[in-house]
């Protein structure tokens, strides 16, 4: 039995070594070959690499390291918090003070947000919100300008973009009718007509209600309902026709509209 | 003799790399130092513009309770968006204790996002508390807006020539605000600079814009400090916000603020 096990050993033995034996001579032949047939040029790629490698590394340190590593050495000065009692008496009278001012600031800063209902209108993501005071009274899609600069044969442009700033209600009008301005007709490539004409007035497209903004700027509805929430517009401001329907009647002529 | 020469090359390549390598830790050490000096004058600036000097009244520094500071720094908040309320354009109201940045119009806000993710340069940590109070009391104006995306994405459309040529231009103009990476920044007459970002890009394409654009932005205010240094100037304060946010609501306040508009900043 004992001569059997070593017998198995001395096998197993003999195998690993021959294993070992076989490896290493593939070794040796594998890096002979590489080294002798492609020693300069692996010789020369690593040397790239290493410029490359340490390129990067000398980049993220400027870029990413610098920057942490001098805010870090100029060490933080906290305010200094004293336990003596006749100061802490003085920093009480200040703070009693500074509360006051504060209470007084908060207030008129309160003071600022209309207590009447009023409009805000977001031109980049085209939606409005009717607000009276801080509460949400309705929220929506609009469209607003398209940012589009048409430019006529005769070097003439218009800049369709809907104004930012603060704006008031100047008039309510039932049954809008929409006068042409020249741009529409240089804009279908149709010769514009005299300041009167009949194609000046189209009936329907402006929806039931609007509302003037000032400068020509109106408040109205639309028949292309489907590019709400897009910025298509010549400059106006379209709803659909439930949310016209519900500012027109909770704005009043003077509310606030704050169009960004 | 061919192996003497392999060996002779491979020393002069090691001798070169050494030297590359010892002229890129020389940039880097120049550069930290640079960037070190410049920190601390401008930590010096800040003391000398908004520090106890300037005052007629000097406070007693042992007043300072963190309170008083906390305090100070509040009613300074406010101050700036009253006086912001009193301009005609829309102002921006960075509120950092919140984590909200607002867009004010005449004191109402017309529009509120929150801030994901902020830091701040030390110098407002450690410079001293008073300047620090009084340099947020005045709003500040912006001076410079740089970005990834266009201020007003405007399009030209030449006017058709007849009827069948305008029925063949498409009517919307295509939608590019998917597809904009937001990365910007407002430099503020005061010397904040204030670097907003979308959260996280999607797209590799939008990754890269950004890295570009902040890695163009550090690089040209590190060539800014260095030769403000060289020729013996005093560096100009410049304290840096990060904040990242939606690109929806980043997008919305950069389009939204008018060339000059008024920014403050609540700590």
């Amino acid at each position: 039995m004992n001569n059997l096990k070593l017998y198995i050993i001395s096998i197993c033995a003999w195998v690993l070594k021959l294993g070992n034996s076989i490896i290493n001579e593939l070794i040796r032949f594998t890096k002979s070959f590489w080294v002798n047939k492609f020693r300069n040029t692996a010789k020369w790629i690593w040397y790239i690499m290493r410029i490359v490698i340490a390129i990067v590394v000398f980049l993220f340190i400027l870029i990413q390291g610098i920057p942490v590593l001098t805010e870090f050495i100029i060490i933080p000065r906290n305010a200094i918090v004293l336990k003596d009692t006749a100061l802490r008496v003085k920093q009480e009278k200040i703070e009693k003070v500074l509360s006051k001012d504060i209470a007084q600031l908060e207030k008129k800063m309160a003071a600022f947000t209309p207590k009447y209902p009023y409009i805000i209108i977001n031109t980049t993501d085209n939606t409005f919100y009717v607000y009276r005071g801080q509460i949400l009274l309705r929220k929506g899609k609009c469209s607003t300008g398209s940012y589009i600069n048409l430019v006529s044969d005769n070097k003439k442009s218009w800049v369709f973009k809907t104004p930012r700033g603060e704006r008031r209600i100047h008039g309510k009008i039932t049954s809008p009718v929409w006068r042409k301005p020249d741009w529409a007709f240089i804009e279908e490539g149709i010769p514009i007509p005299s300041a009167f004409h009949n194609s000046r007035y189209e009936y329907g497209v402006l929806g039931d209600y609007a509302l003037s903004i000032g400068d020509g700027y109106l408040i109205h509805g639309t028949i292309y309902k489907r590019q709400l929430g897009m910025p298509v517009t010549h400059g106006c401001v379209r709803l659909n026709d439930e949310d016209l329907k519900y500012v027109y009647q909770t704005l009043e002529v003077g509310s606030r509209v704050f169009i960004y | 003799m061919k192996n003497k020469n392999i060996k002779a090359a491979d020393k002069r390549m090691g001798f070169r790399f050494r030297h590359f390598i010892i002229i890129l830790l020389s940039v880097l050490i120049f550069f930290t130092a640079v960037e070190l000096i410049t920190l601390i004058l401008q930590k010096g600036v800040i003391s000398s513009q908004y520090g106890q000097a300037n005052q007629s009244e000097k406070i007693d520094h042992s007043l300072y309770s963190q309170e008083v500071v906390k305090m100070l720094r509040e009613k300074a908040y406010l101050t700036g968006r009253i006086d912001m309320a009193k301009t005609n354009g829309i102002s921006l109201v960075v509120d950092l204790e919140d984590s909200v940045i607002r867009l004010e119009l005449k004191g109402v806000v017309i529009h509120k996002a929150p801030i994901l993710n902020y830091s701040k340069s030390r110098l407002f940590e450690c410079s001293d508390q008073f300047a620090i109070s009084k340099l947020l009391s005045l709003p500040g104006t912006v001076i410079s807006y740089e970005g990834t995306l266009p201020k007003e994405a405007i399009i030209v459309k030449i006017a058709p020539k007849d009827t069948t040529e305008a029925n063949n231009r498409p009517d919307i103009a295509p939608d590019t605000s998917k597809i904009e990476a937001v990365y910007y920044n407002l430099k503020l007459d005061n010397g904040i600079n204030l670097h907003i970002s979308q959260i996280e890009a999607k797209s590799y394409k939008g990754k890269l814009a950004g890295f570009i654009f902040y890695s163009r932005e550090y690089f040209s205010a590190l060539w800014n400090n260095t030769t403000t240094l060289i020729s013996l100037k005093r560096p100009k304060l410049q304290i840096n916000l990060w904040i990242k946010m939606d690109a929806k609501d980043g997008r919305i306040i950069y389009r939204s603020l008018p060339p000059n508009a008024h920014v403050t900043v609540r700590l």
